[in-house]
């Protein structure tokens, strides 16, 4: 007899009523004392959303353009510090978490001053611009005994996009060995993703009179020096290279990251990256049709920038199929699902990680790895050629300009 | 005269001639610059690397067409030839593509240098950071005292990493001020040239907040006994705390790299002295970090240290230690933890108890059995965690026989 079913039926046998524990201590109210004092840096669009998390109350904020923190300011309902320069924020000492809401090419610096300053924190995704920066933050979270979460979710709860189920019965299937291995999965439109090409850059692009309210230098920070043009910042950072890595950048770890978990890859990265795109531009991003990851034992994950694959399956194995909405060629799949063990649980409460000093879900380590795919993504973009990469090493295989792209000396002051 | 007429006739025809083939060289090569900077982008890998190789073949007199049409930004459409020479550098940093690199290379260094607009200056040597040899380091140790392209110069050293780049960063440093200084001062500790710790030290008093911290992070990286000294002063003088310059995070890096160096007797040094200051809870993060360094460099031994750590009020602290102790999975070291939660109470014993569970110790089935009768609950919901992780079907009985105790029935029915 199942574990499960055993304990259920002794349940039962014994009488006991279970009561959960949410209606035992009820919902909805945390006190003041349970709330996480949080910081947030870059209050632009995303970082004001984070303003009314549960479990937080916001003690301050920062931000390189004045009229983002004016606008902060006012939906915050109690007062409220305000910072130009993160530094001076990190001295705050009444702060517990700082939540990091900037461009991606401040992630890695912003997460390992954090932790210097004993801060835990919440990174926005991807968890770094580089390889490299991914590494040093790794290193310095251990070190320094921090919390880390990324800003992403989808490997422990809700439905993915348009795929039409949570990951919990997808990552049963796949335990359990019946699609056999190794697995194929594709990430396109027509398994429930869209990648966001409209994040493209624009490649002659004049310089304009910085404005008043913005301090470019320090939105720059650690990126190459390049005249100003709205197009770089704010909402349109997202197509430049220098900053993120546009669609892929943004929307790849969210994508990437369950597709890691489900494959049990959380330690490990691919070992060949193969791009099918047109030149890349050296300052703006541009589209691409096909990315294909391979990992060492066969399993591969394939990005269908184009959906020309119309009869793809999310997942594919060598004995069954999974499509989008949890279609499947393997009869009775849901009930069969119903007999197989949970995945081991994870800490999926920030608040509960940061008290119990547990990893939660989606840290530094596995957080880095799931960046990794994005970031190999990049460089074979950018160099438009076929990768291998060591995953021990973390060093791609005889191609030095493809090292060069992991650890990229940043711009004075600012080293990580 | 007679005789004259026709030689004469011969030789004009042969200028003609000669000319006329000089225009035909010059079309050809004016067109295959126009063909290809037609061609970009290219649709894919393949026909990008047909493209480039045309384009070599180009020699420099094609490249100098193709590098006359760029121009300072907003000043004109020059998106193609960009594009042609940004792919170019790529392609020639490429295996087996030395000889053609060693040419781009030798080309963007003079486009780089005869360029007036110093925003093409750094597109040029943003591009010669994928090719760049020994061959490129004069011309880049040039830049190095220009504010604005001081930084781009430097990246393309600091990526070279040859004895010859390291001796033009180290050569600059002395004389270096402003944005320059910080520049050189921060590729100091990333080229690891121990030889600027003297002048590093000197340039850190009357440096600001900003350069200070740059320095000690230098410093830190350079990990001399003199570096040492100064990191100890600074950190002292910040009373191990936070503080703008990072001075004991840098004192903490400046240990651990000692250590990675063989210095384990000049890095306990450091790391006994940071375990006696800091002790405050806005210093604990320092006092961890110390601990991560002991048990990075000398493992079990670190465990009486990190037995007594568990003595600390400080419940995040605390987890730490604990999250370090995990990793000795010894039977000896998971024993003096059994002993020890048998001594502590309450919170204590129960994150010393989550600490073993996590090992998933299969040979500890009776010892977390007995902790299920804890009086504390915590110990107890911990103790079922520890056996709903171990595969053991005598665990699965001292769960079921809990559960009908009817005592923590929620935790063990999700166990």
């Amino acid at each position: 007899m199942k574990r499960r079913s055993f304990l259920n039926t002794s349940l039962a046998m014994a009488g006991i009523m279970v009561v959960p524990r949410h209606v035992l201590g009820g919902t909805g109210f945390t006190a003041p004392s349970d709330q996480l004092a949080k910081a947030i840096i870059g209050v632009g669009g995303m970082g004001r959303g984070h303003i009314g998390y549960e479990n937080t109350r916001v003690v301050a904020i920062c931000d390189v353009d004045k009229t983002h923190l004016e606008l902060a300011k006012k939906m915050i309902p109690n007062p409220v510090n305000t910072y130009h320069d993160f530094r001076d924020l990190l001295q705050q000492k009444d702060i517990d978490v700082v939540h990091i809401a900037t461009p991606p090419h401040w992630h890695g610096i912003m997460a390992v001053e954090a932790a210097k300053a004993g801060k835990d924190i919440w990174c926005e995704k991807p968890m770094t611009r580089t390889i490299g920066e991914g590494m040093r933050v790794v290193e310095e979270i251990n070190k320094y005994n921090r919390i880390f979460r990324l800003n992403t979710w989808f490997r422990f709860k809700d439905t993915f996009y348009g795929l039409g189920t949570d990951v919990k019965p997808l990552k049963k299937v796949i335990q359990s060995g019946i699609l056999g291995w190794p697995l194929k999965v594709t990430v396109s439109g027509i398994t429930g993703y869209d990648w966001k090409f409209y994040w493209s850059g624009e490649r002659n692009l004049k310089p304009m009179p910085v404005p008043e309210e913005l301090d470019y230098d320090l939105w720059l920070g650690p990126a190459p020096y390049k005249p100003y043009n709205p197009e770089r910042v704010h909402s349109k950072f997202r197509g430049y290279w220098d900053y993120d890595g546009g669609g892929l950048g943004d929307m790849g770890q969210h994508y990437l990251d369950p597709v890691q978990y489900l494959l049990g890859k959380d330690h490990t990265s691919p070992v060949k990256v193969e791009v099918d795109a047109p030149e890349q531009h050296y300052d703006a991003v541009g589209s691409w049709r096909r990315i294909e990851y391979t990992y060492a034992d066969g399993c591969k994950i394939i990005l269908d920038g184009e959906n020309r694959d119309k009869d793809a399956a999310y997942i594919e194995g060598p004995n069954g199929k999974i499509y989008r909405g949890f279609k499947s060629n393997i009869p009775n799949l849901q009930s069969f699902i119903e007999t197989l063990p949970d995945p081991d649980p994870q800490i999926t409460s920030f608040t509960e990680a940061v008290k119990t000093r547990k990893k939660f879900a989606l840290n530094e380590l596995n957080g880095f790895r799931s960046a990794t795919i994005v970031n190999m993504g990049v460089v074979a973009l950018q160099l438009g050629r076929t990768l291998h990469f060591d995953p021990e090493r973390l060093t791609f295989i005889d191609d030095e300009a493809a090292n060069r792209l992991i650890h990229q000396p940043m711009r004075s002051p600012w080293s990580i | 005269m007679r005789k004259i007429f026709p030689i004469l006739a011969i030789a004009l025809w042969m200028v003609g001639f000669s000319l006329n083939g000089s225009a035909q060289i010059n079309r050809t090569v004016n067109t295959k610059v126009a063909d290809a900077l037609s061609q970009v982008p290219t649709r894919d890998e393949n026909r990008l690397n047909a493209l480039m190789s045309e384009v070599v073949d180009l020699k420099e007199e094609g490249l100098a067409l193709i590098a006359a049409k760029v121009v300072p930004p907003g000043t004109g459409d020059d998106v193609a030839p960009r594009f042609i020479l940004a792919s170019l550098s790529k392609y020639v940093s490429g295996f087996g593509r030395d000889a053609e690199k060693q040419l781009v290379e030798k080309f963007l260094l003079k486009v780089m240098q005869e360029a007036s607009d110093k925003d093409v200056k750094a597109f040029y040597l943003s591009q010669i950071y994928f090719v760049a040899t020994d061959q490129s380091v004069a011309s880049l140790a040039a830049l190095l005292t220009d504010e604005k392209l001081v930084d781009a110069a430097v990246k393309d050293l600091l990526a070279l990493d040859t004895p010859a780049s390291k001796e033009a960063l180290l050569k600059a440093l002395p004389g270096s001020k402003g944005i320059a200084e910080l520049a050189l001062a921060k590729a100091a500790g990333e080229a690891g040239l121990q030889q600027a710790v003297p002048e590093l030290t000197k340039k850190l008093n009357g440096a600001d907040v900003k350069a200070q911290k740059v320095m000690l992070w230098s410093l830190a990286q350079l990990a001399t006994r003199e570096a040492g000294v100064v990191l100890t002063d600074r950190a002292t003088k910040a009373k191990f705390a936070y503080e703008p310059t990072n001075a004991v995070f840098d004192w903490v890096a400046y240990a651990e790299k000692l250590a990675s160096k063989g210095d384990l007797a000049g890095s306990d040094k450091v790391i006994g002295a940071l375990l006696i200051n800091c002790k405050e809870a806005n210093q604990l993060q320092y006092r961890a970090a110390a601990l991560a360094v002991k048990v990075k460099f000398w493992g079990s031994e670190t465990l009486p240290l990190l037995l007594k750590e568990v003595d600390n009020p400080d419940k995040a602290y605390r987890a730490g230690v604990l999250n370090l102790a995990a990793k000795m999975k010894d039977v000896a070291a998971v024993r003096q933890w059994e002993n020890l939660s048998k001594k502590v109470t309450g919170e204590r014993r129960a994150e010393v108890v989550s600490m073993l569970g996590r090992m998933a110790c299969s040979g500890k089935l009776d010892y977390f059995t007995a902790m299920m009768s804890d009086p504390s609950e915590r110990v107890r919901v911990e103790a079922i965690n520890a056996l709903a992780g171990i595969p053991d079907e005598q665990a699965v009985k001292s769960l079921e026989d809990h559960l009908l105790l009817g005592q923590d029935a929620v935790e063990t029915a999700n166990a």
